[in-house]
């Protein structure tokens, strides 16, 4: 397994990464604010699938378990910044170093709810980090 | 009115048969050059205190995750009991280069053991080059290098 499957969502939701600081306040209202990387990391990504058959369920969970037993962080497949212009896919993607060059994991296990026999609605929720060069996708 | 602090630590490690271990804790996953050296990224956290008035040596700790090149440099320091390290902090400017105004602190530490958990390895060091005040140079007494010690406390180096 690699990159995430390649499944159209309903909705997304993204939230950009933070960056690695820390805000000082002193007694006269001054801010201090220290700078610990270069990097934005933490980026959300809430993706809702509705009304997917098993087969891409399973598709999904498959995904799922193959990535977080060996802890293997992954690239978006392009399905998911569907419909969005090339800057935005860009930004949601993560992959240039000034937006920290991000893989994503999943923060939680898909939650899955069964709408009729066959069919599916699947939730995720994903977390870009920071790649690690050692054990993630390139 | 916000006042911007960007620090990046450098990381210069010699083990016990020379070899150099060099890691930056600022620039994600980049290898940056600094005084002709490369650095790759690790990230670590020093903190401690370098220096002190009466030259007792404090502890400075550098904290790594316990990951594979970290225990290797453990292991290549024997325990970090027989490693070096040179600490660089550099102050960078709002667009992450070194600040040219100089802002930049050496310290010159020596490797006095490690201790592990499940998820961090602490590389504990004191300083090597410390106060003026109270013991410089910093070596014991010896009948080499003050003559026959007297029998009395009272020893005046003068």
């Amino acid at each position: 397994m690699s990159n995430f499957p390649s499944v159209t969502p309903t909705s997304r939701r993204y939230t950009p990464g933070t960056y690695p600081q820390k805000t000082y306040r002193s007694l006269s209202g001054i801010v201090a604010r220290r700078t610990y990387g270069n990097s934005p990391y933490g980026a959300r990504l809430d993706l809702e699938f509705k009304n997917i058959s098993d087969t891409t369920v399973t598709t999904l969970l498959n995904h799922y378990h193959a990535q977080t037993t060996v802890n293997r962080r992954f690239q978006l497949s392009t399905p998911i910044t569907a419909g969005m212009n090339t800057g935005l896919s860009t930004e949601v993607q993560s992959l240039t170093a000034d937006r920290g060059n991000l893989r994503w994991e999943y923060a939680q296990p898909p939650q899955i709810e069964s709408v009729r026999p066959g069919v599916s609605n699947v939730s995720i929720t994903l977390s870009g980090e920071i790649r690690d060069p050692n054990t993630d996708e390139s | 009115m916000t006042i911007d602090i960007r620090i990046a630590q450098f990381f210069d490690l010699t083990t016990a048969d020379g070899t150099r271990h060099c890691y930056q804790n600022y620039f994600a996953n980049t290898r940056y050059t600094y005084q002709n050296f490369s650095y790759d990224f690790a990230p670590f956290r020093a903190e401690g205190t370098s220096s002190t008035n009466t030259g007792d040596n404090t502890i400075v700790q550098v904290l790594f995750p316990n990951v594979d090149f970290v225990l290797r440099l453990l292991d290549a320091g024997n325990g970090n009991r027989l490693s070096r390290l040179l600490l660089t902090t550099v102050w960078l400017t709002s667009t992450n280069e070194i600040a040219a105004n100089g802002a930049t602190q050496l310290e010159y530490l020596v490797g006095i053991g490690a201790s592990l958990s499940d998820t961090t390895i602490e590389l504990r060091f004191r300083s090597a080059i410390d106060s003026v005040i109270s013991s410089f140079p910093a070596r014991t007494i010896i009948r080499q290098l003050v003559g026959p010690l007297p029998l009395s406390a009272s020893v005046s180096l003068q």
